[in-house]
């Protein structure tokens, strides 16, 4: 008895520590694109192709698609654009580079379904005929019947799949900017992205899911360091093995950097590198600091007002927000000099935002649209966002029902499809 | 697994040609998972309980291990046909099973058993100031059982058990959403051992490994998923 059940154990041991992963297609292999002749796409190009599509030929992703460009930047007069693909279906997208040859616009990436672990190459063409040629003119008069010839294929395989987008309208943009927040700065581990939850690899990469702003982890180190973490201790659900175990807080940022990796390879960044990759290299315009520590606010508190300057000296929105989760981060918020005007979203009652000042009032998602009570918070001036929305029937139910100002989810891509698709 | 489950199948042809049981035959063991026929009893019934431990997919550092209790009832409705039920309660969320299973001896040693239960799992969470949940469905579970009794009266059983979720709806506020779409959930192997206790009651000891798309305790943490998580669940079991 004693023998079957220990093999049992260790049988259920090791099944239970197989992981899924998703290897990421290689996208760069089509010649056409890599043709040394093939060009960047200007701006109001890029500008003009954003809309809703309907979708033809196939049915792996849906009727309709939102399609958006982003941009990272890398260094100096170097930044990379994408454009990226939101679908109504399995909570898939396409990310894509783009560039002109031959009078044709070529897009060029993968696409990826967020519910399974299905991936695979996605190529489109506009022909000139297919509006390339009114979307390549400096001045893009639109509207014009603009159509994205598509292949895309499962994997690493060359793709052989059709898929075709028409333009049928512009993106919805409401009349206040409505945000999409991301979690963890882009996705959860589980999630399986190619980079890590709360690293700075993940908000660089961000807004290609149609992320407009970002939820972070904000821990201590032993030495003071506010940085980017989410869980109490080192742990392999976050870091690859380090022989370093125990609460984060334990160790100095030193030891951290030397010795922790992220799990898919990234050091783990400081609250100050993450904000400034935020502020120079992204285009995102809100940014919430999840506090997940007791302890002073005033480091962070320090790091959100110099930031938000440096946003305003560089005419950028941007807007840095405390997170209040807890009755103890209200108690720690509430001894900071000048809390009254720090901005701060409180996910607590009412009346703890009216207590905090908090500007921002932000509930569970288990509790419904609460119309009412987000109608009390806006007529204050202030904005109710909801968290963390993940199920598309419910993100779709909540844009279409709610009057929230924001959503935070784990799947940022699905918010931007249901708030873009929207007429 | 995929051998155990090609054998179990080779077994379940193989059974025409099964051994005939004496209908005078008692029973000499109470048991719940073994594949048991049911002679001159009319009931069996066990009560126990089972831990399930939450995955990391699900709720990623806090590893979650809420026992659940359960209770089992067997119905002779003839020597080879049961019917049985199941409820396996955490009060806020719950889950009732019921179904037939057809119950034959190969020889002395060994049994099967196919039959299939219709499940339905409902929840709630209230909470002030954070919850207004609940949430319900109704799956199907085809299974097949095979039993081997050792010399030393200890029943072992194999059972391979899918799940196709038929029914989902959930409930946040004043939100809710109904999902009718019919889909394969995945499959749960357990591994049973049934031994007498003290020589009167007999104890049940099973291990199951569960690869689910959606499990019926993680109903308040579900997000929307086609994978596959695993779950690693222990029963024990006083047979009554």
């Amino acid at each position: 008895m004693k023998k079957i059940s220990a093999i049992l154990m260790m049988s259920l041991f090791f099944l239970g520590c197989k992981k899924t992963q998703v290897a990421m297609p290689d996208s760069s292999q089509w010649a056409l694109f890599r043709d040394g002749a093939a060009a960047p796409l200007p701006y109001a190009t890029r500008q003009a192709m954003e809309g809703v599509y309907d979708i033809a030929g196939n049915d792996n992703f849906g009727s309709l698609a939102a399609l958006k460009w982003s941009y990272v930047v890398n260094g100096n007069n170097d930044t990379t654009y994408h454009i990226s693909g939101f679908f109504g279906k399995d909570i898939a997208h396409f990310i894509c580079e783009g560039k002109q040859l031959n009078g044709q616009i070529l897009l060029s990436g993968y696409w990826r379904k967020m519910v399974s672990t299905e991936t695979g190459i996605i190529r489109f063409t506009i022909d000139p005929a297919n509006g390339a040629t009114v979307l390549l003119n400096p001045s893009p008069v639109l509207p014009t019947a603009i159509i994205l010839d598509g292949l895309f294929g499962n994997g690493q395989d060359e793709p052989k799949n059709s898929i075709t987008l028409s333009h049928n309208r512009p993106l919805h943009n409401g009349a206040a900017p409505f945000n999409i927040l991301a979690h963890r700065g882009g996705g959860r581990n589980s999630d399986l992205l190619p980079v890590s939850e709360n690293s700075v690899e993940m908000i660089l990469k961000t807004a290609e899911l149609g992320s407009t702003g970002i939820e972070i982890d904000v821990r201590f180190t032993k030495d003071g360091i506010p940085i980017l973490y989410h869980d109490n201790d080192i742990n392999l659900r976050l870091t690859q093995k380090s022989g370093l175990v125990g609460p984060i807080e334990n160790y100095t940022y030193a030891q951290l950097n030397a010795f922790v990796r992220l799990i898919n390879g990234e050091r783990i960044p400081t609250l100050r590198q993450a904000l400034s990759a935020a502020l120079y290299k992204t285009p995102l315009t809100f940014i919430w600091l999840d506090t997940k520590y007791i302890g002073s606010l005033e480091r962070v508190q320090a790091l959100q007002f110099e930031f938000m300057e440096l946003a305003t000296g560089l005419g950028r929105p941007l807007q840095i927000v405390i997170g209040l989760p807890a009755e103890a981060q209200v108690n720690m918020f509430l001894e900071l000099p000048d809390y009254n005007i720090t901005p701060s979203l409180c996910e607590l009652s009412l009346a703890d935002v009216e207590r905090t000042n908090s500007m921002i009032w932000a509930p569970r998602f288990t509790e419904g649209t609460q119309n009412e009570n987000v109608a009390a918070i806006q007529a204050q001036g202030k904005k109710a966002f909801v968290w963390t929305l993940d199920v598309p029937e419910f993100i779709e139910q909540f844009i279409r029902d709610g009057q929230f100002d924001g959503i935070l989810s784990n799947f940022p891509s699905c918010v931007a499809y249901n708030y873009y698709v929207q007429q | 697994m995929i051998r155990i489950t090609f054998y179990t199948i080779l077994l379940l042809i193989l059974s025409p040609a099964a051994y005939s049981q004496d209908s005078n035959f008692v029973a000499k063991h109470r048991a719940i998972f073994f594949p048991y026929p049911m002679y001159k009893e009319k009931w069996r019934t066990s009560l126990g309980f089972s831990f399930l431990t939450t995955p990391e997919d699900i709720t990623e550092e806090i590893r979650l291990r809420i026992p659940c209790g359960e209770f089992t009832v067997l119905r002779k409705i003839s020597e080879k046909v049961q019917a049985q039920g199941r409820v396996s309660f955490q009060f806020l969320q719950n889950h009732i099973t019921a179904g037939v299973h057809y119950v034959k001896p190969i020889n002395k040693k060994f049994y099967w058993s196919a039959g299939n239960d219709i499940g339905y799992w409902f929840g709630l969470l209230k909470i002030v100031e954070g919850f207004n949940s609940k949430a319900s469905g109704w799956l199907t579970y085809p299974s097949v059982s095979f039993g081997w009794m050792t010399r030393k009266d200890l029943l072992i059983t194999l059972k391979a058990q899918a799940s196709f979720n038929l029914y989902y709806q959930s409930e946040n506020g004043e939100n809710k959403f109904v999902s009718t779409q019919k889909y394969y959930n995945g499959e749960a192997f357990t591994l049973s051992i049934e031994q007498p206790f003290y020589q009167r009651k007999h104890l049940l000891l099973a291990f199951s490994a569960i690869s689910n798309k959606f499990y019926w305790q993680t109903w308040s943490l579900f997000y929307k998923t086609n994978r596959r998580v695993f779950y690693p669940q222990i029963t024990v079991g006083f047979i009554l």
